[in-house]
C-alpha cells in the first residue's frame, strides 16, 4: 500500500529524516514511535507531500507520490491532525461534509445524494447523529476529535495517517478512539499509520511498529520485538521496564520510579498487633507481595497485612493500603507468632485445629519476580518435606513480601534461601512441636 | 437546554430562505431611504417612477418633477449605489481575509492592500496628476494599481521570509507594509499645503459627489472579486481549519490562497479607489453575519455583501443628515459605530454568549 525507499527530508541543510525504508501492507495498523524530535512528524509531512522530500521515493498504491494531483492524493491518503484549531464555528455536519471536497469536480461542487448518503453513513458509524446539527465548539475535545475522524473517513482514503490522535483525550476517549480506528483498519481495510507517544497504546493496537531515533530506523517489527527493553530504553535514553499485559499477549511498558525515604532503619521489618477480630502486621514501607491465596491476583504492593480471625466469607478485602486477609470458611485463627532472624521475619498463624493456616515471610531485600516464584516453589517443598506438616490436608496460605530495598552488601540469593529454610523449619517445628 | 439549542439551530438552518429574503428587504429599505433622505423631499413613489422611466420600454411618461428626477438620477442614485458596492466589496473582502488567515481580526487593511491604494490616491491628489487618456479616472486607476502592487510586494516579501507563505508571516508582513505606507501618507499630509483639506477628506472616505463614473468603475471589479470568492467557498471553509488541514482535504493550498488573496484585494483596491479609506466595514460586518448565521462561506459571502451594502448606505445617510446641511466623512461614522460594536462582539463572544 505504502512504500518508502531511502526517504530523506527536513528543513534546511540537516535532514530530519534520513534514508528511511519501510513498507506498510494494506489494512495494517502501523505505529511510528520515537522520542521527541526524532522526525516522526516530519516523516508524516513527507509522506503527505506537505513538505518536499530531498531524496528517496514515496510510493502510494504503486504510484509515485509526485504522480498524484492534490485531489486524487487526498482520495488515497489523508491525515487526522492532533487538534485542528478553528476560530469560527461550524456545525458538526458542515465540518464532516468538507471531507467530500476531493471527490468533487468543477467550479461549483454540487453536493449530491451520494455525498449525503456517505456523510450520513459515517455520522452513523461514529455515533455522531445527536451532534450533527450542533456547532463544533460546543462539543468536548474527544467528541470534536471524532468529528475530524468522520471528516477524514468521508474522504474515503485508503491510508489514514494519525498524528498523536489521542493526545488531549482522557483515557476513556483514548481507548474508544483507538478501538474505533483499529476497527476501521480491520473492517474497511483502511491502512492506518499512526504517530504515537504512548508506548502502551502502541503495544496494544499496532500490528507493526517502526521505532525511530534521530531520523533513522531503529527497528521495524511487531510490538513484542520492537518494544524490547533494550530497544526502547536506548531510543528514549531512559531506563524503561517491560512487563507483559495481564490479559492480552502484548508488552506493557513502565519505568523505574525509586521512591526514597519510605523506609527508615529500624530493627524490625514488620510489627505484630492483635485485636479481638484481627491480626495486623504493619510494615514501615510498601512491600512487594505475592500470595498463594485464591483471592489475590499476581503481585501487589502492601503496607499492612490483616488477617481476620473469625469470618464467614472467604474474602480478602483490599482498601488502598491494606492487604486484608480473611481466612476462608476454615476454622478460626489462633494467635500468630512472629519470628525474626538477621534480615527476614516469619509469621506463622495456626488455626483452631492446630494446623498452620498462614505462613508469611517478610524479606528485607530486593527480589526479582522470578525469585518470588522460585522461593514460593521452595517453600512449598519445605512444607511438604517437613515431618510436622507432610500429608496434611490443609495447605497453608503462603504470603511472600519483600521490601525491595537494595542494600549495599549484596547478599547472595543462595544465602537468602538457606537462611529462609532455616527460619521456616525452625518456625514450623517450634509451632507444631510445642502443641504435641 | 441542549434540546432548545438544537431546535434553535435547526430552525436557523430551515429559515435560510427567510434570512435571504430579510436581507434583500433590508437592502431595499436602505436603498429607498438612501435616495429619499436629504434636503429635497423625495417620496418612494417618486423614486419608483423615476427609476422605471429610465427604461425606454416602460412607457411611463415622467410624472415626476424633472428637478427631482435629476436629483434622484444624477446625485442620489449613484451615491446610494456606490455606497452599496463599496460596502459590499469591503465586507466580502473582510470575510475572505478572515477566513483565509483564520484570524477574526483580519480585514482589508491587514494585508496593506488598502494602504497601498490610499498612497496611490494621495499621490494623485498631492501631485495633481492627470494621466493622458484617463482624465478623471486617473485617481481610481492609479489607486487600484497601487493596491495591487502593494499586495504583490507583501506576498513577495512574505515568500522571501518564509517559502511556505504561512498565514502568520503574511499578516506580519502586511502590518509592516501598512505601517510604512501609513507613514508615507502622513508625509504627504505634512508636506501638503492647499491640497490638505482635500487629502484629509479623501482619506476619511466618502461616497458623495462621485457621480456615475465611480459606480461604473467599481461594478466590474466587484463582480469579478465577488464571483471569484463565491466559487471558492469550499476552499475558504477548509482554510478556516488551517492550511495543513486544507492540504489533506485535497486543496492546492498555494494556488487557492493566491487566488483568494487576489480576489479580495481586487475588491479592496476598487473600494478604496472610489471612496477613500472607510474602516470597520470589513471587520464588523462579516463578524456580525457569522454570529447570526454561521461561518459557512457559502452563505457568509453573499450575506456579508448585502449587509455591508445596507450598512454603508445607512452610514452615509447619517453622515449627510446629522449635521445637515454640512456633511461628515463616512469613515468617521463607520468607525464611531463600528469600533464599539466590535468591542461588544468581542466581549460577548469571549463570554461564550454568542458564536
Amino acid at each position: 500500500m505504502l512504500e518508502v525507499n531511502g526517504l530523506t527530508g527536513g528543513y534546511g541543510d540537516k535532514p530530519v529524516v534520513r534514508k528511511l525504508d519501510f513498507k506498510v501492507q494494506k489494512g495494517t495498523f502501523f505505529g511510528i514511535l520515537g522520542p521527541n524530535g526524532c522526525g516522526k512528524s516530519t516523516l508524516l509531512k513527507l509522506i503527505t507531500g506537505v513538505l518536499e522530500k530531498q531524496a528517496g521515493e514515496v510510493i502510494i498504491d504503486g504510484k509515485q507520490l509526485e504522480a498524484y494531483d492534490r485531489k486524487s492524493l487526498a482520495r488515497k491518503i489523508t491525515l487526522l491532525p492532533q487538534q485542528p484549531e478553528s476560530s469560527f464555528s461550524y456545525t458538526v455536519k458542515d465540518v464532516i461534509e468538507m471531507g467530500r471536497y476531493p471527490h468533487k469536480k468543477g467550479l461549483f461542487h454540487f453536493y449530491d445524494e451520494t455525498d449525503e448518503r456517505k456523510v450520513n453513513g459515517v455520522i452513523r458509524l461514529l455515533n455522531l447523529e445527536k451532534y450533527a446539527a450542533l456547532p463544533l465548539p460546543s462539543l468536548s475535545g474527544g467528541e470534536q476529535q471524532r468529528v475530524y475522524l468522520a471528516r477524514a473517513l468521508v474522504q474515503e482514503p485508503a491510508i489514514l495517517l494519525l498524528d498523536e490522535p489521542t493526545n488531549h483525550l482522557d483515557i476513556s476517549y483514548q481507548i474508544e478512539m483507538m478501538k474505533q480506528i483499529k476497527g476501521l483498519a480491520r473492517e474497511k481495510g483502511i491502512t492506518i499509520i499512526a504517530v504515537l507517544h504512548d508506548l502502551n497504546m502502541a503495544s496494544l493496537f499496532c500490528d507493526e511498529i517502526l521505532l525511530m531515533s534521530e531520523g533513522e530506523k531503529v527497528s521495524l517489527s511487531g510490538p513484542k520485538q520492537a518494544l524490547s527493553e533494550g530497544n526502547i530504553s536506548g531510543v528514549y535514553n531512559t531506563p524503561l521496564m517491560r512487563r507483559d499485559h495481564p490479559t492480552t499477549p502484548k508488552p506493557l511498558i513502565t519505568f523505574d520510579f525509586q521512591e526514597k525515604g519510605n523506609w527508615s532503619h529500624n530493627d524490625e521489618l514488620v510489627s505484630y498487633k492483635e485485636s479481638e477480630e484481627v491480626i495486623t502486621i504493619s510494615a514501615e514501607g510498601f512491600m512487594k507481595t505475592l500470595t498463594t491465596s485464591e483471592k489475590e491476583e499476581g503481585f501487589s504492593w502492601e503496607k499492612e497485612f490483616k488477617f481476620v480471625k473469625q469470618s464467614q466469607e472467604p474474602v480478602i478485602l483490599r482498601s488502598d493500603d491494606n492487604f486484608f486477609f480473611a481466612s476462608d470458611n476454615r476454622p478460626s485463627l489462633k494467635r500468630g507468632r512472629l519470628l525474626t532472624d538477621d534480615n527476614n521475619q516469619l509469621l506463622i498463624i495456626k488455626n483452631s485445629r492446630n494446623e498452620i493456616a498462614v505462613l508469611a515471610i517478610f524479606i528485607d531485600g530486593f527480589l526479582q519476580e522470578s525469585d518470588f516464584f522460585r522461593l514460593l516453589a521452595k517453600i512449598g517443598r519445605w512444607i511438604g518435606e517437613n515431618p510436622y506438616t507432610e500429608n496434611k490436608e490443609e495447605e497453608p496460605v503462603i504470603v511472600l513480601a519483600a521490601s525491595q530495598r537494595k542494600s549495599e552488601e549484596n547478599r547472595s540469593k543462595n544465602a537468602l534461601i538457606l537462611s529462609l529454610k532455616k527460619l521456616i523449619t525452625y518456625g514450623i517445628s517450634l509451632e507444631l512441636n510445642k502443641e504435641v | 437546554m441542549r434540546n432548545s439549542f438544537i431546535r434553535s439551530i435547526t430552525s436557523k438552518l430551515k429559515s435560510k430562505t427567510a434570512v435571504y429574503a430579510g436581507m434583500v428587504l433590508l437592502l431595499a429599505v436602505a436603498f429607498f431611504a438612501g435616495i429619499s433622505a436629504g434636503s429635497a423631499n423625495i417620496t418612494a413613489r417618486d423614486i419608483l417612477f423615476t427609476i422605471v422611466s429610465i427604461f425606454p420600454w416602460a412607457g411611463t411618461e415622467a410624472q415626476v418633477d424633472p428637478l427631482l428626477a435629476h436629483i434622484i438620477l444624477e446625485i442620489r442614485l449613484p451615491r446610494v449605489l456606490l455606497a452599496v458596492f463599496v460596502g459590499a466589496s469591503l465586507a466580502v473582502a473582510g470575510a475572505a481575509f478572515q477566513g483565509l488567515l483564520r484570524n477574526p481580526l483580519a480585514d482589508p487593511y491587514t494585508l496593506g492592500a488598502s494602504s497601498g491604494s490610499a498612497v496611490g490616491a494621495v499621490a494623485v491628489i498631492y501631485f495633481g496628476l492627470s494621466l493622458p487618456m484617463l482624465g478623471m479616472l486617473t485617481l481610481p486607476v492609479v489607486s487600484i494599481s497601487a493596491g495591487f502592487l502593494t499586495l504583490i510586494l507583501v506576498l513577495a516579501f512574505a515568500r522571501m521570509v518564509q517559502r511556505s507563505l504561512a498565514v502568520e508571516t503574511i499578516i506580519l508582513t502586511g502590518i509592516i507594509f501598512s505601517s510604512f505606507l501609513g507613514a508615507v501618507i502622513s508625509l504627504f499630509i505634512a508636506l501638503s499645503g492647499d491640497e490638505l483639506r482635500q487629502l484629509i477628506y479623501w482619506l476619511l472616505g466618502s461616497v458623495g459627489m462621485r457621480g456615475w463614473n465611480h459606480v461604473y468603475i467599481i461594478i466590474p471589479f466587484f463582480a469579478a472579486g465577488f464571483l471569484l470568492l463565491l466559487i471558492h467557498w469550499r476552499e475558504l471553509n477548509a482554510f478556516v481549519f488551517g492550511e495543513q488541514s486544507a492540504h489533506h482535504l485535497g486543496i492546492n493550498v498555494g494556488r487557492k490562497k493566491v487566488m483568494i488573496l487576489f480576489a479580495a484585494s481586487l475588491l479592496t483596491g476598487a473600494a478604496v479607489a472610489v471612496s477613500g479609506t472607510i474602516g470597520f466595514v470589513g471587520l464588523v460586518i462579516p463578524h456580525f453575519v457569522r454570529i447570526l448565521w454561521g461561518a459557512d462561506h457559502k452563505h457568509l459571502i453573499p450575506l456579508s455583501a448585502m449587509a455591508g451594502g445596507a450598512f454603508l448606505v445607512f452610514a452615509d445617510i447619517i453622515s449627510r443628515t446629522i449635521i445637515a446641511p454640512g456633511e461628515l466623512p463616512i469613515g468617521v461614522i463607520t468607525a464611531i459605530i463600528g469600533a464599539p460594536v466590535f468591542g461588544l462582539i468581542l466581549i460577548s463572544k469571549n463570554r461564550g454568549k454568542l458564536a
